[in-house]
C-alpha cells in the first residue's frame, strides 16, 4: 500500500470529531411554527487560516476541512513568510482536514479561509396525521356541508349570418391513370385537377373554381370526343359577391350547388335570404346558356333560366329542407320547355328522408304524366345499432338520342335496400338488394346478398369485410368478395380487395377474378398521395381462346391542398 | 352432445346473471368514505349535474378525453380535424345533430345521385372514390372483362352534371366502330342477320374468338378442332338468317373438305359415303372430324 494515500486516510480517520449537535427536542403537537430554531450563535467561530500540516512529495495535508470552509476540488493559494508559494487543490476533504495537490508546498504554510457557508435550516417536520376520530369528524363535516350549485349560464349569442360562412379551400391533384388489357391495348391519362373554394378576393368577392386539364397519351377506343386527346373541363368558375348579409350574385360559369335539378350554365344568379321562424328563406333568379353535355364546351344552342328558393329550417337536432326551381329551358333534343323541380329533406338523428321530383311539359315530347324523374331515399335507424335504408328511383323522360353514344338515360325504374345490425363492436352484419329495369328495352336485372363486416379486426384501426350477392336477370350470375383496410399508423391507409364473379351470360366468361391493392399517404400537412393498383382476369380462356384475357388498371395521384 | 354445445346453456346462464358494467359509481353512504377516484370515460353524475370530468381532464380544459364513437358517429378521416363547433353550432351538446352527409356538405351531384355519399366516398377526402367494378354490380350493368378496365367517363359521357347518368345497355350504343368493322373485315353481321346485342356471341373481353350458341343446335363448334375458326373459314358465304325464328341448319354453305380434302380413303366401306359436304353434316355432325 503507498504511504501517502494510507498516510492521509489515516489522518482523515484519526481526525477528532467535533462535539455532536444537540439533538432538537422532542417535537410535541403545537405546529411546525411553534418548534424553535437553531441558534446561529451555535456555529464554531471562522478560523481565517490554515496552515500546511504534513507535505509528501506530491500531496500537502491541510488542518482545515469542509467545516472550516474548503470543498473539494477547491483552491487555496499558499502563502510563506507572506510570500504567494502557489496554489493546491483540494482532492480528499474530512470535516477539519484536508489533502491538495499542486504546488511544492512546505509544513507552515499558510492559506486563507472564506466563511463556510451557514448550515441548512433544520428540516421542519409535519405534525403526525390526525387520528381516525378527527378525520372522520372533518369528513361528516364536508359531506353534510351544503355545496351551492353554480347554473351554467350561456351568454346570448348573436344570431348566425344568413350567409353560408365561405370555407376556404385549395386543392390541385396531378393524377396518372393507366388501364391496360390483354388482348387489348393500353390507356393512359395524365390529368390535373385544380379545385378552390371560397378564396377570397376581397372582403365581399369570392372565386369558386373547379376544372381539370387531361391529356390522352394512348387510348384505346375512344366512345366520347374520339379525336380530341387533351380536354379542358371546367365545371366552376364563378365570382360571387355578398355585399351584405342577404344578397349573393354569382356570375360566370356558376356550379349551382342549391337548385334543385338545374345544371351549370354560363351565366348569372342573385339570391336574396331572409329569416322565417327558427329557420331561413333563400329566393332567387339566374339565367344562362347551359355548356355541352360532353365537352363542357360553351354554346348557345342551350340555355336556362328561371327562379329558385330554399327553405331552412334547423330545430333540436332536425334539419327540413325544402326546395324548389321552376325553369324554362330549351335544348336541340327536346326543345323548349317549362321545368319543375320539388325536393324535400329531412335530416334526423334517427332518419333521414329525401324526396325529389322534376315535371316538364312542353316542347318536342314529355314523360308520362309529365314526370320526368323523382327519386325517394330513405335511411332509418331505429336503434344505435340497426341501419335500415332504400332508395327508389324512376326516370320517365325518352331523351331523343341524336348521336351515339347516348349521353342522356333513357327511361328507368331503379330501387335498393340494405340492412345493417352491429350486434358487437367487432361484427357488422348487414345485407343487400337491388332491383333496375331498363324501361325501354325491358333488360332487368335482381340482386341480393349479404355483407359481413369486421371492424377494428384484426387489430385497431383495420376492418374486414366480405359480401356475396346472387344476380338474375338479363345478367345473371353471381359474385363475391373480400376486402382488407389498415390504418396502422394515422397518415397511412391501406385497402386489398380480392373478388370473383361468375356469369351465366352465353357469350361472356364463366368466371373473372379481381384484386385490388390500395394506399393512401399523407406525406405531411400539404401532400397526400394515392396509388391504386388493380388487376383482373377470366379463370378460363373462354370459347375455345388460346390465352387467358388479363387487365391491370394503376392510378397514381399526388394532392396538395390547403 | 359435444362439450362445446354442453357448455352453451352454462355460459348463456353466466352471462345472464353477470351485471351489466356500470360506469356510474355508487352513490356514497355514511358509512364509506366519499369516491373521490377519477370517473371513467363516461361518467355522469346520478343527479344529473354537469360532470366535467366526463370530458375534460386535470391537465386542462383544451385537451378533451371524448370518445365520439359512443355517439354512433365515430370520427374518422377528416372529421378528426375539424373543432367541435364546426358540427356542434348551438352553445350545448345536448342538441342532437343528424348524420347525413348532405345535412353538413353541399352536393356537387345536385342531389342526382341520392344522399349515401358513403357509397362512393370514404371520409379522407371527396377525391377518394371507393366506387370500382365490384359496387357496379349493384347496377343493371356490372363490369366484367374490359368494361373493368375503362375510366368511368368512356361510357359515362355526360361531364357536364357528374351525375353518371345511366348510359344506354345497348351494346352498339358504344361498340358501332365496332360493329362496322367486323362488317368490313370479317362478317358482315347485319347481311348475316346477327343481333346487335354483341354480348349474345360475344365475352366482354375480346370479341375474338366468339361463340354462337344457335350454331350448337346444328353443329357442334364450342368444342374440338372446330372451335375457334372464323365463319368463313367453313363457310363459303353466310347467308341471311333470322335467328328469331327456329334454325334452320342445312345452308349448304359449309365446305368440309376445303380442309379435310379427299377423305374417300378413309370412308372405304362406308355405306352411303359421297364426297359431298353435305353428307360429311349427316354422319359428323355432333362427333367431331377424327
Amino acid at each position: 500500500m503507498p504511504i501517502a494515500p494510507a498516510l492521509a486516510a489515516l489522518l482523515l480517520a484519526a481526525a477528532p470529531a467535533r462535539p455532536a449537535k444537540p439533538a432538537p427536542p422532542a417535537a410535541e403537537d403545537t405546529g411546525p411554527s411553534e418548534r424553535p430554531e437553531a441558534s446561529p450563535s451555535a456555529r464554531p467561530a471562522h478560523r481565517g487560516t490554515g496552515s500546511v500540516a504534513y507535505v509528501t512529495a506530491g500531496r500537502a495535508y491541510l488542518d482545515a476541512g469542509s467545516e472550516d470552509g474548503l470543498a473539494a476540488g477547491a483552491t487555496v493559494e499558499l502563502r510563506r513568510k507572506g510570500e504567494p508559494a502557489g496554489r493546491c487543490t483540494v482532492t480528499d476533504i474530512a470535516p477539519h482536514h484536508a489533502v491538495c495537490t499542486g504546488a511544492r508546498a512546505r509544513v507552515g504554510d499558510t492559506f486563507a479561509l472564506e466563511a463556510p457557508p451557514p448550515p441548512p435550516p433544520p428540516p421542519r417536520l409535519l405534525p403526525p396525521p390526525p387520528g381516525e376520530d378527527v378525520l372522520a369528524r372533518r369528513r361528516s363535516v364536508v359531506q353534510s356541508a351544503e355545496v351551492p350549485q353554480v347554473a351554467f349560464q350561456a351568454q346570448a349569442s348573436a344570431p348566425a349570418p344568413l350567409a353560408e360562412p365561405r370555407t376556404r379551400a385549395i386543392d390541385i391533384s396531378l393524377g396518372s391513370q393507366t388501364w391496360e388489357a390483354s388482348p387489348g391495348g393500353t390507356s393512359n391519362r395524365e390529368s390535373v385537377d385544380i379545385l378552390a373554394r371560397g378564396v377570397p378576393l376581397s372582403s365581399w368577392l369570392f372565386l369558386d373554381l373547379d376544372a381539370r386539364a387531361e391529356h390522352w397519351f394512348s387510348r384505346q377506343n375512344p366512345r366520347f370526343l374520339p379525336k380530341d386527346t387533351t380536354h379542358l373541363y371546367l365545371w366552376q368558375a364563378e365570382l360571387t359577391a355578398i355585399p351584405s348579409d342577404s344578397l349573393s350574385v354569382s356570375a360566370g360559369r356558376v356550379l349551382p350547388w342549391g337548385i334543385p335539378g338545374a345544371t351549370i350554365f354560363d351565366g348569372a344568379m342573385a339570391g336574396w335570404r331572409r329569416r322565417a321562424g327558427d329557420g331561413q328563406v333563400e329566393t332567387g333568379i339566374f339565367a344562362g346558356t347551359v355548356p355541352q353535355p360532353d365537352s363542357l364546351a360553351l354554346t348557345a344552342t342551350r340555355e336556362t333560366g328561371g327562379v329558385y328558393w330554399i327553405v331552412d329550417r334547423q330545430a333540436a337536432g332536425t334539419v327540413l329542407r325544402t326546395e324548389g326551381r321552376l325553369a324554362a329551358v330549351r335544348t336541340p333534343e327536346l326543345g323548349t320547355r317549362g321545368e319543375a323541380t320539388l325536393t324535400g329533406r329531412l335530416f334526423e338523428r334517427a332518419a333521414d328522408l329525401s324526396l325529389e321530383a322534376s315535371l316538364g311539359a312542353g316542347g318536342k315530347t314529355h314523360a308520362p304524366g309529365f314526370l320526368d324523374a323523382a327519386r325517394f331515399d330513405a335511411t332509418v335507424r331505429p336503434a344505435p345499432a340497426v341501419s335500415l335504408g332504400g332508395s327508389l328511383r324512376y326516370a320517365g323522360l325518352d331523351w331523343p338520342q341524336p348521336f351515339d353514344p347516348a349521353a342522356f338515360p333513357g327511361r328507368s325504374r331503379e330501387g335498393d335496400a340494405f340492412a345493417s345490425w352491429e350486434p358487437r363492436s367487432w361484427l357488422r352484419l348487414g345485407g343487400t338488394a337491388g332491383l333496375a329495369e331498363d324501361i325501354t328495352s325491358r333488360a332487368t336485372r335482381r340482386w341480393f346478398g349479404p355483407e359481413v363486416g369486421l371492424p377494428a379486426l384484426p387489430f385497431a384501426h383495420s376492418a374486414i369485410t366480405a359480401g356475396y350477392l346472387e344476380e338474375s336477370g338479363w345478367i345473371a350470375g353471381r359474385s363475391a368478395y373480400g376486402q382488407f383496410t389498415a390504418a396502422p399508423w394515422k397518415p397511412l391507409s391501406l385497402l386489398a380487395r380480392l373478388a370473383w364473379s361468375h356469369e351465366q351470360t352465353s357469350g361472356a366468361f364463366g368466371d373473372e377474378a379481381s384484386l385490388t391493392l390500395g394506399s393512401r399517404a399523407e406525406l405531411n400537412q400539404f401532400l397526400a398521395l394515392r396509388l391504386t393498383l388493380s388487376g383482373s382476369t377470366g379463370l378460363t380462356t373462354g370459347n375455345g381462346g388460346r390465352s387467358v384475357p388479363t387487365g391491370l388498371s394503376a392510378f397514381a395521384t399526388l394532392q396538395a391542398g390547403y | 352432445m359435444s362439450p362445446v354445445l354442453a357448455l352453451l346453456p352454462l355460459a348463456a346462464s353466466l352471462a345472464a346473471a353477470a351485471p351489466e358494467p356500470t360506469a356510474v359509481p355508487p352513490p356514497a353512504r355514511a358509512d364509506r368514505p366519499a369516491d373521490l377516484s377519477v370517473r371513467p370515460p363516461g361518467f355522469v353524475h346520478p343527479q344529473g349535474d354537469t360532470d366535467c370530468a366526463a370530458c375534460h381532464t386535470a391537465d386542462g380544459w383544451l385537451p378533451v378525453a371524448f370518445n365520439h364513437d359512443r355517439t354512433g358517429f365515430p370520427l374518422v378521416g377528416r372529421h378528426r380535424e375539424v373543432t367541435c363547433k364546426a358540427c356542434h353550432r348551438t352553445s350545448t351538446f345536448a342538441d342532437a345533430i343528424p348524420r347525413a352527409c348532405s345535412a353538413c356538405h353541399r352536393d356537387p351531384h345536385l342531389g342526382r345521385l341520392g344522399q349515401r355519399c358513403g357509397d362512393c366516398h370514404d371520409p379522407t377526402t371527396f377525391a377518394s372514390q371507393t366506387f370500382g367494378p365490384e359496387a357496379h354490380r349493384r347496377t343493371n350493368f356490372p363490369l366484367t372483362g374490359r368494361h373493368a378496365l375503362l375510366a368511368c367517363e368512356e361510357c359515362h359521357g355526360d361531364r357536364r352534371d357528374r351525375g353518371f347518368n345511366r348510359p344506354t345497355l345497348r351494346c352498339v350504343g358504344c361498340h358501332e366502330a365496332d360493329l362496322a368493322r367486323a362488317s368490313g373485315a370479317a362478317l358482315d353481321h347485319g347481311a348475316a342477320g346477327f343481333s346487335t346485342e354483341c354480348r349474345v356471341c360475344h365475352s366482354t373481353w375480346r370479341f375474338y374468338p366468339a361463340s354462337f350458341p344457335a350454331h350448337q343446335v346444328c353443329f357442334d363448334i364450342r368444342r374440338g378442332s372446330h372451335a375457334n375458326i372464323r365463319c368463313l373459314t367453313c363457310h363459303t358465304t353466310i347467308p341471311a338468317v333470322d335467328l328469331s325464328q327456329t334454325f334452320t341448319c342445312n345452308t349448304d354453305t359449309a365446305n368440309c373438305l376445303r380442309c379435310h380434302g379427299n377423305v374417300a380413303p378413309r370412308h372405304a366401306g362406308v355405306a352411303g359415303f359421297a364426297m359431298v359436304n353435305r353428307k360429311c353434316y349427316e354422319c359428323h355432325r355432333f362427333a367431331p372430324a377424327p
